[in-house]
């Protein structure tokens, strides 16, 4: 009988296999060994095709692997394209096969793009931050004491948020430590365990403001290693309005409710890009 | 005698006697002139505490003072500095010009009392000398004597020079100290940029430079953070090309300072105490208790990474982790929290993940010296964050992950953010050690909260803000949010499925106005249109010129109208539009090369909707153009 090598995984991926139902047995660190009958799903959970090679050890092959984590968002344009006869459709098939020298091109054009924007985003949003801090201070009338019984209620309604487990406070920064967060998916319902957080809150703003990452599992999508569908592997959400708001309430110390949007923002999912691999995060327990 | 002889002694004792001039000019002139203004002032650089006390208390006048931002110094007027020089012993081993005329920079070394240990050992420079040539005997005599009095006190072994001329040489491990001057240990032959100035000197175009090969410690220069040499175990590496070949002495003061650099890397034991001490000195309350019960062992890391590491866990952590201390060098790999007893430290590491950040210029005000991609935190446990709020590392139970390495080298700037980074290690643990008790925990949260806050509330008292500042500020993000928004949302969907991106655009082209239909056959698409209309610039009237269809070659680039309605006489024949020839090729002027442009980056909608675009304008200046009149008015 055949045994599978699937080399070079994370342990984002061992858990997320792990999470699926898929049962592996570890090869070394980073490899790990599956039977015929779990290939078809782990490729299908990674996101890859692969062609196998054979080893030294009988019986055993090892998996070379392409990702192609984006094979499954194709579907509504193709089923967009099942509506055209089939000239045009054939015209439109060929047509991209025409075009497709351009799509390095288009990728590249694309993420210089954000790239810069983002950098402009950045400056910008520093100063907006900043700003709003000097500005909300400057506008503030409160006597010391005052202030501090303001900071201490605020502190006490962030420590009573539903989910909120622990608070720290570090170096310029809040953790919050959440319990399991989940999301319902929009397509079908169904409820999705994405795990336990840590929120970090940069206490003046800067850095982004909020960073998620999550402590139980990350997975794999349009990158390894996302903290959730809109959260990036270093933390970051995807750009969203909600930035500004965050932003402004950090500015105004209204860390409370920054938390409770913090919360919420992972827990909302969309019909976006990002949202849409909700499903690779297993389905909660009842 | 013939006459060109004659001509020819004449002109050779005419240079003879120019020369002669010229050499009188240079030395004896001032005789009658006077001597070129001397500087006012003179600078030194990098005099010790001590030296510094000596001068106060012999009473010497000096200024704190400095010739460029960062390159601070006292300055002395030259009747001090000679008296300066003769109390401490000093010696000008070359003066460097400056940008103010006033000052003059010298660049001494001091004669000191030489251990009597040292004496065994010998400086020489390799390579053999003809018996006979003495002067160059004599210059490799001088170099070696001059490397000797600056690295032989923290070297302490024999020291050979060798004369490289941008040669790379293999790090020699034969139990000496081998200086390899204008050199790398590896064979990349990389020339790098030098800045204008560097240790104080000027630099011109002609100075050659090679780039650190990254293998051993690199010796930067302070302030422009260039790598003038490089330590690898027992062998230096000068990255300049700053000894002559022939003199042998072109920019001793450079060297000087270059290996004056260099000494303090070689010492690691000293830098280590010296840092320590201030470590303890800073923080004299947290820094008690005893280290010597623990032991700290290296796992995958060896050499001076692993004495300098283990140097500092030791006096600064095993008192409060108050046992053995694992260091396990993970190299980017993830590691399980291991609860033993022990104190671990990965380095590169986290629990989970992968290193997907990127790394700053500096942590709490350190320079990296090497910068690598590092782990974001498991949020497992506490993270570590510095002052601009990069994520440092984290501690899991009794495991510090540390999202870099960190110490690639060894180097005293690593050992200093080291230091930093263990001290904040410690205050960790010690308030864990300290809190075990739920309620006092959450009252020194609660604690903590206020006083982040309140110093945050004093920070942003700093400056005043107006609303209208606010509201320019808020305009400005909203602005660049909702445009990364859009762009990012582009690049989502493009990486989502590119194909269909492609496909989006058909399906675009299909929609264009006036177009009824895209075929796509071979390597040719055939557009089809609707009854395009041209307008008579002057008159206005409406010409009716036909439905067309537009083939565009991808094998060829080229662009073709053909007009299925009617062809109309006029210009050159039996024409397909006013500036489309029987064959459908267009009269395009100067926009000739855009179709082919457009259509070899595959713009293919864009080269359709100009290609309607040109059917429908006419250029009545043109022969053909001015037929426009022969085709029907439209209805």
């Amino acid at each position: 009988m055949k045994s599978y090598i699937v080399p070079n995984l994370d342990n984002n991926d061992k858990q997320m296999l792990h999470d699926h139902g898929v049962v592996f047995y570890p090869w070394n660190d980073t490899d790990i060994i599956i039977d015929p009958a779990q290939l078809e799903n782990t490729l299908k959970l990674l996101s890859a095709t692969a062609t196998e090679e054979a080893t030294e050890f009988e019986g055993f092959f090892k998996l070379m692997l392409t990702f192609v984590p984006t094979v499954t968002m194709a579907a509504p344009a193709s089923h967009h394209a099942r509506q055209y006869d089939m000239a045009t459709a054939a015209s439109r098939a060929r047509y991209i096969e025409l075009c497709s020298a351009r799509l390095g091109g288009m990728a590249k054009q694309a993420l210089d793009k954000i790239t810069s924007r983002k950098h402009k985003l950045s400056a910008a949003q520093d100063l907006f931050v900043k700003n709003a801090r000097h500005h909300f201070v400057g506008t503030n009338n409160l006597s010391e004491e005052a202030l501090k019984q303001r900071f201490a209620d605020e502190y006490d309604r962030l420590a009573a948020i539903d989910k909120v487990k622990a608070v720290r406070v570090t170096n310029g920064a809040l953790l919050v430590f959440t319990d399991t967060l989940h999301a319902i998916n929009p397509k079908d319902g169904k409820r999705h365990e994405l795990g336990s957080y840590l929120i970090m809150i940069r206490t003046d703003g800067g850095e982004d403001g909020v960073r998620w990452f999550n402590s139980t599992r990350r997975v794999r999508t349009v990158q390894p290693g996302m903290n959730a569908p809109r959260v990036y592997p270093d933390g970051t959400a995807c750009v969203d309005e909600i930035k500004e708001t965050l932003l402004e309430l950090i500015a105004q110390f209204e860390f409370a409710t920054v938390t409770e949007l913090a919360i919420q923002f992972v827990e909302t999912v969309g019909e976006d890009e990002l949202s849409k691999f909700i499903e690779k995060w297993p389905l909660a327990r009842a | 005698m013939t006459e060109f002889e004659q001509t020819l002694i004449l002109a050779s004792t005419g240079v003879f006697i120019f020369a002669g001039l010229l050499a009188f000019a240079q030395h004896f002139l001032h005789l009658f002139f006077g001597r070129p203004p001397a500087p006012n002032q003179v600078f030194v650089r990098w005099l010790t505490e001590e030296q510094k006390e000596k001068l106060r208390l012999a009473s010497i006048p000096y200024t704190p003072s400095s010739v460029a931002t960062g390159e601070d110094g006292l300055s002395f007027s030259p009747q001090s500095f000679a008296r300066a020089k003769r109390l401490l012993g000093a010696r000008v081993v070359e003066v460097f010009k400056s940008s103010n005329r006033n000052v003059e920079e010298a660049v001494l070394t001091f004669s000191c009392r030489r251990d009597h240990a040292l004496r065994g050992f010998r400086t020489e420079v390799a390579g053999s000398i003809k018996w006979y040539d003495l002067r160059r005997r004599l210059k490799h005599r001088r170099l070696a004597t001059f490397i000797d009095e600056v690295l032989m006190p923290s070297v302490r072994k024999d020291i050979v020079v060798h004369l490289q001329h941008g040669r790379h040489a293999d790090p020699a491990t034969d139990g000496k100290f081998h200086v390899y001057l204008y050199s790398t240990p590896t064979n990349h032959n990389q020339h790098a940029y030098i800045p204008n100035r560097l240790l104080g000197a000027q630099f011109g175009n002609q100075t050659a430079a090679l780039v650190a090969s990254g293998t051993g410690v690199p010796v930067l220069e302070p302030l422009t953070n260039f790598a003038v040499a490089e330590l690898v175990d027992n062998n230096l590496y000068v990255h300049l090309d700053i000894v002559n070949g022939r003199n042998l002495i072109a920019r001793r003061g450079l060297l000087l300072r270059i290996l004056q650099q260099v000494e303090g890397e070689l010492a690691a034991d000293k830098f280590l105490e010296d840092l320590i001490g201030s470590v303890k000195a800073e923080n004299e309350i947290v820094l008690e208790g005893e280290t010597a019960d623990f032991r700290v062992e290296g796992e995958g890391i060896t050499g001076r990474r692993l004495v300098v590491l283990s140097s500092l866990v030791r006096e600064i952590l095993t008192p409060v982790v108050r046992s053995n201390v694992i260091i396990r060098d993970c190299n980017g790999q993830n590691a399980a929290p291991v609860d033993d007893g022990k104190f671990r430290i990965f380095m590169h590491s986290s629990p989970i993940g992968a290193p997907c950040m990127n790394a700053p210029e500096q942590i709490w005000g350190h320079r990296m010296i090497k910068r690598e991609a590092a782990f974001a935190p498991s949020a497992h446990g506490v993270p570590l964050i510095d002052d601009n709020g990069f994520i440092v590392g984290e501690i899991v139970g009794r495991n510090l992950y540390l999202h870099m390495h960190y110490i690639h080298f060894g180097a005293k700037l690593e050992a200093a953010l080291a230091a930093k980074l263990l001290l904040e290690v410690r205050k960790e643990v010690q308030a864990a050690a300290v809190e075990a008790d739920e309620d006092a925990i959450k009252r020194r949260v609660a604690e903590h909260y206020v006083q982040e806050c309140t110093r945050q509330y004093a920070v942003g008292k700093a400056l005043k803000v107006s609303a209208g500042d606010l509201a320019a500020a808020q305009s400005e993000f909203h602005g660049h949010l909702r445009g990364a928004l859009l762009e990012e949302f582009d690049l989502l969907r493009l990486q989502a499925a590119p194909a269909e991106e492609i496909g989006r655009e058909f399906d675009e082209l299909t929609q264009l106005a006036n177009v009824t239909g895209v075929k796509v056959e071979g390597d040719k698409i055939v557009v089809s249109t609707d009854v395009l209309y041209c307008v008579h610039p002057r008159s206005h009237m409406r010409y009716e010129i036909g439905a067309f269809d537009i083939q565009i070659c991808t094998s060829t680039n080229m662009i073709k109208w053909f007009n299925k309605t009617r062809k109309v006489s006029g210009g050159s024949g039996k024409m397909n539009a006013p500036h489309v020839d029987p064959n459908g090729n267009a009269c395009m002027g100067n926009t000739k090369d855009l179709f082919p442009a457009l259509i070899q980056k595959r713009e293919f909608a864009s080269a359709v909707q100009l290609a309607i675009a040109f059917v429908e304008a006419v250029n009545l200046e043109d022969n053909w153009g001015a037929y426009i009149t022969n085709w029907p008015v439209a209805r």
